[in-house]
C-alpha cells in the first residue's frame, strides 16, 4: 500500500537541465501539496538545494495507471515556486496608515500588531458583544488543522456571529433537499455505465483539474465506455471542447425554460418514466399532489399549460427564451428519454444566478422525469459527488452565539446589521441581528473585495470606519481584501508548517496527505496558530487555547481523533513517513439514493413524504415568513423563473449583453493570480463572439472596457466563436486594480467590479453569473 | 509575423551590402569591358574607401541582430553548414578582398593592366555574395522567403542600387560622356522594371501565404500600402535620378534626391521582407 | 543510427490546461524564456441566427507541441554555427554554448520549437529531457500531464500502436520536416492547411 516518497527518486536534478541554466545538485526533497480551493488537492515534491527551492515535481508515490491515478498537480501547482518565492509576498506585520482601502501601510513589530488586535477585539466585544465579531468566508487554505483554530479561538472567547452557506453552491444546497431530502449525486466514474451524459453548466475539465481528481476520473470513464456526451452551456467550455459530442448553447439563466420544454416533449410523446414517477414521487401529476396543493398545481399541469399561467412550455416557447433552436430541443428531449440509463448532471454555474435555486431543481427534474435517480449510470441532476472518508478538524467548543447570517450578506451585516431579519435576509438563530459587524477576521480569504459582489459598493461600506471598526487580514499577499484591513499579518503557507489535508473532488479516489518536513520560514512570517496563541495569551485564555500543545502536537490530536472513528487509517507516524494514504471508494462508485430506489419504503428519503418531492409543501412552509421582492420566485414546483436584477441595472439599451463568470484555469479564484508565468500563458480575457465584436470594431487581443450598472473594467478581448452571441464571459478571480479615490476603473479585470450584491431569494446566495453589460473598445 | 524592430540590423545590412556589391559589380563591368576605363578611379581614393567602409559597416551592423555578436565568426568558420554560413563567408571574403584591392589599387593601376584580375576577383566575390544572399533565406518551411520573387529581390536591388550609386558618383565627379550615362539610365530602367515586377510578384506570394491567419486581411492591407509606397518611390526616384543624369539639366542634387528615394524603396522592401515572413506552421510572434 | 524517440499527443484527452508547459518551465528555469512546449488552441465554426435562436457548428481542440526531433530537421539545416545538431539518439539538441543567437532556426522551424532567451541571448530548446530518458524515465511534461494526453517512447512503437498521423491543423503537413510526433485526433480534428480552423491563442504560444 505504501510506497516511500523517497525511494522512487531517480532523477538527478543536475541532469535535468540543458547546458544553460543548469540546475545544480539538489540533494533533498520535501514532500508537500497544494491546498487552495480548486476542488483538487495535489501532491508536490519540492526539490531543495540547501534552503533554496529549485524545482517542483508532482506525485511519484505510485506508478500511474488507469486503476490508480497519480495525484498530479495542474499548471498552478507546477508554478508554485513562483508563488512561494514571489517578491511581493508579505513578510512583516503591517498597520494601516492611510484611509481604509488606500493601501498605505507601515511595518510594525509583531508585538505592536498583536497588541493592537487584542485591544480592539476586547473593546468591540465589550462595547457591542460577541455578535459584533465575524469570521469572513475564506477558502484559501483547505487544511484540516489550520483555519479551524480561528473558530476555536473565537468560541473560547465568547463566540462570534456565525455564517452559513458559501459562495460555491448555496443555491443548489438550499434547493435540492426540498426535492430529495439531500443534495447528492453519483460520482463521475459511474458514467461508464451511462448511455448518455448530459452536462448542464458542468465544466469539470477546468474546475476539477487535479490529475488525480474529478476531471481525469470523468475522462477515464467516458473514454472507456465511449459514452455520448452533451454539454449545455453558454460557452463552449473546456469540458465541451474535450468531450462534447454535441454542444447546446443556451442563454444564461434559462436552463429552467429548456428543462420545461424538454419535459413538454417527453410528456407529449409519452417518453417519461411514468412508473417511476408514480411510485417514487409526489406532485408530478394531479394524482400524487399533496392534499394542501390546489388543483392544477402539479408539475405536469405546469408544463402542459393546465396550471395557473396557462402557458404550455412548448419548444417554441423555450426557444425564444433560451436561444436554443426548436428542433434541437425536440431532438434533445428524445435523445435523453431514449438513453437508458442517462446521467444528467449540473455544474455550479447554472445555480450561481439570481434564479439559481429554481434552476437547480428544474434541471434535477429531468433526472426524475426519466427515472434516472438511484441507478448506476443515471444521476440525480445535481453536481457530481465525490468520495470522502477523512473529516478532521480542529476541536473546540461550540459557538456560544446563536445568530447566523448567510455568508453572502456580510456587507449588509456591516451596513445595516440591526435591520437584518430572518424574514428578509435569512438571518438564523435570532429574528433580528442585535448589531452590525464591528470586527472582521479575514484569514486566507479574498472575499472582502475581490471575490465578493460589487466591489465599488463594498468599498463604500468599508471606508466608513464607524461601520466595521476593525479588520484583520492574515494572508500571504497584500490582496485587494488585505488592502482594506487595519492590520495585515504575514502567514506561512501550509507547506511551510505542519499540515494535514484530505482529498476534495477526487471522484472515487480518496486520500489523506501529511507533510513531515517544511519549506523554510522566511521574513517574520508565522503560523496562524502562533498568532492566535499570542492573542489568547494577551486576552487571558492562552492556556485554554493552546492546552500547552504545539502545531505539530495539535495535528496529531486531530489526526488521532479521526483515526479513532476510522481505525483503518494508518498510525500517525506511518502517515508522517510516507506522506500519503489512499483509499478508493470501497463501493467502486457512489450511486446517490440507491437504497431508496431499491427499497423506497424501507429507505425513505429525508423529505416529509419520504419520496421525491416534485411538489414541495415544505419549501412553502419554510419560506412562508420570507419577504420577497416582486420578481423573485420560490415555487413549490421546479418551475422556470426568469433572472432578476436590481432595479435599473438591466436596461437592455445601455447593457445589451449578458455577462457570465466562470472559474478559469489560470487561478484558483484569486489564488495564484499574481503569477506572471501563468498570466502570460493562460490569459485573462473577455470572451466575445464575432457577432458582437464586429459591430463594436473589437479585434481579437485588443483591450476593451466592460461596464455594468455597478462599475467598469479593462481587459483583453478574446474574439471567439466559443461563446454564444449576446453573451460575454469573464473568468472570476483576477486581481482588482483600480484607483478607488479616482476613476475606479478596474485595470485588473476583476469581474466583481461588475456584479450585483443582491442575494438570491431562497439561499440568499451569490448571483454572480447574472449581469447585464456593455463592451466597447478601450480608450 | 514577428516584429521587425529586432531585425533592424538585418534591414540595414540587406539594404546596404547589396548596394555596395552592386556598385563594385557595375564598376567592374564598365571597367573590364573597357566601356569606360576611367571608372577604375572609383576603386581608388575617396570613393573606393567610402564603399569599403560602407560595406564593412553593413557587415558589422548585421552582427548586431545576433544574441552574441562577438561569436559571429563562428558562422564564418562554418562554410557549407548552412546557406547563412555561406552568405557570411562570402560577405567576409568580399569585404576583405575589396579592402585589400582599394589599398593596393593605386599601385596596381600604375603597373599597367595588372589591376584587371584582382578587380575581377573582387567583383566575383561581390557576385558570390549576392548569390549566397539570394539563397540565405530560402527556408523550405517559409514559403514567402522561399519564393523566387523574394530571393531574386537581393539581386535586383544589388543591381538597381549599384547602377544608381554609380550614377551619383558620375554626377558628383562630373565624369562620363553621354553614351555612358544613357547606358546607365537604360540599365536603371530595366532594373527599375524588374524591381516593380518583383514587388508585384511578392504581393501574390504574401496573399497566398497569410490566408490561414485570423488577421490576414489586416496584414494584406499593410502589405498593399507598403507595396504601393515601394513602387512609387522606385519609379519617382528613378525618374529624378535619370533627370539628374541626363541632358542639360544634369545635376547632382537631382541624382542624389532620386537615389535617396530609390534607397528608401529598397529599405521599405527589406522591411516588408521581414515583416511578411510566413511560416508553414505555427506563426512566430 | 540509434533509436528515434518521439511524442504522441492525444488530442482527444488534452484539455489545453498547459500543465505540461508549466512543468517544463519550472524544472528548466525558463524564467523569461518562451516555453519549450506550447499548447495550441485550434478553433473554428460559425453562427447562424434563426429568429431568437442560434444554430452553430463550433469546435475547439488543443495540441501540446514541443520540438519533434524531426528526421529532416530544418533547424539544423539553417543553423550557421552548428549549434543545432541531430544526435545519434535521434534527439535534435541545441548546444546553447555554440549558439550565436541568429534566430534562423526559429524562423525555419514550423513548430515554433526554438525559444530565444533575451537574458542569455541565445536560443534554447526542448532536448526531449534527454538526461531523464537516458535514465529510463519519460520526459517531465509527459509525466506531468493531468489528463494523460502525452506519451513518449520509441517512435516506431508509438506508430505501431497509434498510427502515424501528424498532419493536423494548425500544424503543417509532416512532409516538411518529418517530425517524430503522432497525433491522435480529436473528434473535430482538421487536416493541416485547412482554412476551417485557426490558431485561436496566438498570444499564448
Ligand atoms: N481552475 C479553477 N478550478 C476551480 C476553481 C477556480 O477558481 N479555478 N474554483 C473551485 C470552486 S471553489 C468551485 S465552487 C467550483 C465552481 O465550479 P462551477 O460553479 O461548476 O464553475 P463555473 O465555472 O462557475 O460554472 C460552470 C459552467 O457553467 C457555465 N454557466 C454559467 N452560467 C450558466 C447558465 O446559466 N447555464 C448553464 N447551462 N451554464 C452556465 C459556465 O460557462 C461554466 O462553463 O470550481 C472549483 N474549481
Ligand atoms: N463573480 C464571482 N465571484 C466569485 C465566484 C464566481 O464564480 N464569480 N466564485 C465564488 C466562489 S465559488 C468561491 S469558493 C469564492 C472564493 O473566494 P476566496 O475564498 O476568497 O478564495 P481566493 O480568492 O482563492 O482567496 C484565498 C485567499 O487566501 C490567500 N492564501 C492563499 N494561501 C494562503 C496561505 O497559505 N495562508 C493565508 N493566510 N492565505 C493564503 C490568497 O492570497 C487569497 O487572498 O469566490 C467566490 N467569488
Ligand atoms: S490548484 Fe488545485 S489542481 Fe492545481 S495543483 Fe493546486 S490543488 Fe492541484
Ligand atoms: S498537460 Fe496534458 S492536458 Fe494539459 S495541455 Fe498539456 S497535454 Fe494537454
Ligand atoms: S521541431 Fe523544429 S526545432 Fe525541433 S527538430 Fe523539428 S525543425 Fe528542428
Ligand atoms: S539561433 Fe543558435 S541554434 Fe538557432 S540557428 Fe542561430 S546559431 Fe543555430
Ligand atoms: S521533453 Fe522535457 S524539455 Fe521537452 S518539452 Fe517536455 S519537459 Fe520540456
Ligand atoms: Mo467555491
Amino acid at each position: 500500500m505504501f510506497t516511500s516518497a523517497k525511494t522512487s527518486l531517480s532523477v538527478q536534478p543536475e541532469k535535468l537541465v540543458d547546458s544553460y541554466g543548469r540546475v545544480s545538485d539538489g540533494t533533498r526533497t520535501v514532500f508537500g501539496y497544494c491546498s487552495v480551493n480548486c476542488e483538487g488537492r495535489c501532491i508536490l515534491n519540492f526539490h531543495m538545494k540547501g534552503d533554496e527551492l529549485v524545482w517542483v515535481e508532482s506525485d511519484r508515490s505510485i506508478d500511474d495507471g488507469a486503476d490508480a491515478r497519480q495525484i498530479r498537480a495542474c499548471l498552478r501547482g507546477r508554478s508554485i515556486r513562483e508563488w512561494i518565492n514571489h517578491a511581493e509576498r508579505l513578510s512583516y506585520p503591517l498597520r494601516r496608515v492611510g484611509p481604509r482601502g488606500s493601501g498605505r501601510f507601515e511595518r510594525v513589530s509583531w508585538d505592536e500588531a498583536l497588541d493592537l488586535i487584542a485591544r480592539n477585539l476586547a473593546r468591540v466585544v465589550e462595547t457591542y458583544g460577541n455578535e459584533a465579531v465575524y469570521i469572513n468566508f475564506a477558502s484559501g487554505v483547505m487544511c484540516a488543522n489550520i483555519m479551524g483554530f480561528l473558530h476555536r479561538f473565537m468560541n473560547l472567547y465568547g463566540g462570534c456571529l456565525d455564517g452559513y452557506g458559501d459562495y460555491s453552491h448555496s443555491q443548489i444546497d438550499a434547493a435540492l433537499p426540498y426535492m430529495y431530502g439531500a443534495r447528492d449525486a453519483n460520482t463521475p466514474s459511474d458514467v461508464r455505465h451511462s448511455k448518455l451524459v448530459v452536462l448542464f453548466g458542468d465544466n469539470s475539465f477546468e474546475t476539477k483539474m487535479c490529475g488525480g481528481g474529478g476531471s481525469v476520473h470523468l475522462k477515464d470513464a467516458l473514454a472507456e465506455a465511449d459514452v455520448r456526451t452533451i454539454v449545455i452551456d453558454p460557452r463552449y467550455s473546456e469540458t465541451a471542447a474535450n468531450c462534447a459530442d454535441e454542444w447546446v448553447a443556451i442563454r444564461p439563466g434559462t436552463d429552467g425554460a429548456l428543462a420545461a420544454a424538454l419535459a413538454y416533449v417527453m410528456i407529449e410523446e409519452g417518453l417519461v418514466d411514468a412508473a417511476f414517477l408514480a411510485r417514487y414521487c409526489v406532485g408530478y401529476d394531479e394524482d400524487t399532489l399533496p392534499s394542501s396543493a390546489p388543483p392544477g398545481s402539479s408539475y405536469k399541469s405546469y408544463i402542459m399549460g393546465a396550471g395557473p399561467d396557462s402557458c404550455p412550455k412548448t419548444p417554441q416557447w423555450a426557444s425564444a427564451t433560451t436561444g436554443v433552436p426548436v428542433d434541437t430541443i425536440v431532438k434533445l428531449a428524445r435523445t435523453i428519454a431514449a438513453a437508458k440509463p442517462c446521467a444528467i448532471c449540473q455544474g455550479k454555474g447554472p445555480q450561481r444566478h439570481s434564479n439559481g435555486e429554481q434552476t437547480a431543481r428544474a434541471i434535477a427534474m429531468l433526472a426524475v422525469l426519466t427515472g434516472n435517480v438511484g441507478i448506476s449510470g443515471g444521476n440525480t441532476g445535481s453536481d457530481f459527488e465525490t468520495y470522502r472518508f477523512f473529516e478532521g478538524d480542529v476541536p473546540g467548543p461550540d459557538n456560544p452565539v446563536a445568530a447566523a447570517i448567510p455568508v453572502f450578506l456580510w456587507t449588509d451585516a456591516i451596513a445595516r446589521g440591526p435591520q437584518m431579519t430572518a424574514a428578509e435576509d435569512g438571518v438564523r438563530g435570532v429574528d433580528r441581528l442585535r448589531c452590525g459587524i464591528k470586527f472582521l477576521w479575514n484569514y486566507a480569504g479574498n472575499t472582502i473585495i475581490n471575490q465578493h459582489s460589487n466591489i465599488n459598493r463594498t468599498h463604500d461600506i468599508l471606508v466608513d470606519e464607524d461601520g466595521c471598526e476593525f479588520i484583520v487580514a492574515i494572508d500571504t499577499f497584500l490582496t485587494a481584501s488585505a488592502r482594506y484591513a487595519d492590520v495585515v499579518l504575514p502567514d506561512l503557507m501550509p507547506v511551510e508548517q505542519p499540515s494535514l489535508i484530505a482529498n476534495d473532488w477526487a471522484g472515487d479516489a480518496g486520500y489523506v496527505l501529511m507533510n513531515s518536513q517544511y519549506l523554510p520560514a522566511r521574513g517574520e512570517r508565522r503560523t496562524l496558530y502562533w498568532m492566535l496563541s499570542q492573542l489568547a495569551e494577551r486576552l487571558g485564555f492562552g492556556e485554554a487555547f493552546t492546552e500547552g500543545r504545539s502545531e505539530e502536537e495539535w495535528r496529531q490530536v486531530i489526526y488521532d481523533q479521526a483515526r479513532a472513528a476510522d481505525p483503518d487509517l494508518p498510525p500517525y507516524d506511518e502517515l508522517l513517513e510516507v506522506g500519503v494514504y489512499r483509499r478508493d471508494n470501497p463501493d467502486g462508485a457512489h450511486v446517490a439514493f440507491k437504497e431508496f430506489r431499491d427499497d423506497p419504503e424501507g429507505h425513505p428519503l429525508d423529505t416529509p413524504s419520504g419520496k421525491i418531492e416534485v411538489y414541495s409543501e415544505k419549501i412553502l412552509a419554510d419560506t412562508a415568513h420570507f419577504v420577497l421582492r416582486d420578481d423573485e420566485v420560490i415555487s413549490p414546483l421546479p418551475v422556470y423563473a426568469p433572472l432578476t436584477f436590481e432595479p435599473g441595472t438591466a436596461d437592455r439599451e445601455r447593457f445589451p449583453l449578458q455577462l457570465i463568470g466562470y472559474h478559469h484555469r489560470s487561478r484558483a479564484h484569486s489564488s495564484y493570480g499574481s503569477l506572471d508565468t501563468i498570466k502570460e500563458r493562460a490569459r485573462h480575457q473577455l470572451w466575445i463572439n464575432p457577432v458582437d465584436a464586429v459591430p463594436r470594431a473589437i479585434e481579437d487581443g485588443e483591450e476593451v472596457e466592460v461596464s455594468t450598472a455597478f462599475g467598469r473594467l479593462l481587459i483583453e478581448a478574446k474574439v471567439t466563436e466559443r461563446i454564444m452571441p449576446g453573451v460575454i464571459a469573464l473568468g472570476e478571480g483576477a486581481w482588482h486594480r483600480a484607483d478607488m479615490e479616482g476613476d475606479r476603473l478596474d485595470r485588473g479585470g476583476c469581474i466583481n467590479t461588475l456584479t450585483s450584491s443582491r442575494p438570491t431569494p431562497l439561499a440568499k446566495g451569490n448571483p454572480q453569473h447574472t449581469n447585464c453589460a456593455q463592451v466597447r473598445k478601450a480608450g | 509575423m514577428r516584429s521587425v524592430v529586432s531585425e533592424w540590423p538585418l534591414v540595414v545590412f540587406t539594404s546596404v551590402a547589396p548596394l555596395c556589391a552592386g556598385a563594385w559589380i557595375v564598376t567592374a563591368l564598365l571597367a573590364l569591358f573597357d566601356v569606360f576605363p576611367e571608372v577604375t578611379l572609383l576603386t581608388t581614393g575617396f570613393t573606393g574607401t567610402f564603399f569599403c567602409l560602407l560595406l564593412a559597416a553593413a557587415l558589422a551592423c548585421s552582427t548586431l541582430h545576433l544574441g552574441k555578436p562577438a561569436a559571429a565568426l563562428r558562422a564564418f568558420m562554418r562554410l557549407g553548414n548552412s546557406a547563412v554560413s555561406n552568405e557570411v563567408f562570402a560577405g567576409v571574403l568580399f569585404v576583405v578582398a575589396c579592402c585589400l584591392y582599394v589599398l593596393v589599387s593605386q599601385n596596381l593601376i600604375a603597373a599597367g593592366d595588372m589591376w584587371k584580375i584582382p578587380l575581377a576577383f573582387v567583383a566575383g566575390c561581390a557576385g558570390l555574395f549576392v548569390l549566397f544572399q539570394c539563397l540565405a533565406y530560402r527556408m523550405r518551411t517559409v514559403p514567402t522567403w522561399h519564393s523566387p520573387s523574394f530571393s531574386v529581390e537581393f539581386a535586383v536591388i544589388a543591381l538597381l542600387g549599384g547602377v544608381v550609386a554609380e550614377g551619383v558618383i558620375l554626377c558628383g565627379g562630373q565624369l562620363g560622356d553621354g553614351t555612358v550615362r544613357q547606358g546607365l539610365v537604360v540599365a536603371e530602367v530595366l532594373c527599375c522594371a524588374a524591381a516593380v515586377f518583383v514587388v508585384h510578384a511578392q504581393g501574390a506570394v504574401v496573399a497566398k501565404n497569410v490566408r490561414r491567419r485570423r488577421d490576414a486581411y489586416r496584414l494584406l492591407e499593410q502589405w498593399n500600402v507598403l507595396g504601393a509606397v515601394r513602387v512609387l518611390a522606385i519609379v519617382a526616384g528613378s525618374t529624378l535620378w535619370a533627370f539628374g543624369m541626363l541632358g542639360a539639366s544634369a545635376s547632382l542634387t537631382w541624382a542624389i534626391t532620386g537615389a535617396a528615394l530609390v534607397m528608401a524603396a529598397i529599405v521599405a522592401g527589406r522591411y516588408s521582407f521581414y515583416r511578411f515572413y510566413a511560416n508553414v506552421g505555427l506563426p512566430q510572434d | 543510427m540509434g533509436k528515434q524517440y518521439g511524442f504522441r499527443v492525444n488530442a482527444a484527452r488534452c484539455t489545453g490546461c498547459k500543465t505540461c508547459e508549466m512543468a517544463c518551465r519550472d524544472a528548466y528555469q525558463l524564467g523569461e524564456t518562451p516555453s519549450f512546449r506550447r499548447v495550441c488552441e485550434a478553433s473554428g465554426g460559425t453562427w447562424m441566427q434563426e429568429g431568437a435562436a442560434w444554430h452553430h457548428q463550433v469546435f475547439t481542440y488543443y495540441l501540446s507541441i514541443a520540438c519533434n526531433h524531426c528526421d529532416d530537421p530544418v533547424c539544423q539545416q539553417v543553423c550557421p554555427s552548428g549549434a543545432m545538431r541531430k544526435q545519434d539518439d535521434g534527439f535534435v539538441v541545441l548546444d546553447s554554448h555554440q549558439c550565436i543567437g541568429c534566430g534562423s532556426c526559429a524562423f525555419a522551424c514550423p513548430y515554433k520549437a526554438p525559444s530565444y532567451s533575451r537574458v542569455l541571448r541565445v536560443m534554447r530548446k526542448c532536448d526531449g529531457c534527454r538526461a531523464r530518458v537516458e535514465e529510463g524515465r519519460v520526459p517531465l511534461c509527459v509525466e506531468a500531464c493531468p489528463m494523460r494526453a502525452l506519451e513518449f517512447g520509441e517512435i516506431d512503437e508509438i506508430r505501431g500502436r497509434h498510427g502515424s498521423q501528424c498532419d493536423v491543423a494548425p500544424l503543417p503537413p509532416g512532409s516538411y520536416t518529418r517530425p517524430n510526433i503522432v497525433i491522435t485526433s480529436h473528434r473535430h480534428g482538421c487536416p493541416s492547411d485547412t482554412a476551417q480552423c485557426v490558431l485561436a491563442n496566438g498570444k499564448e504560444i
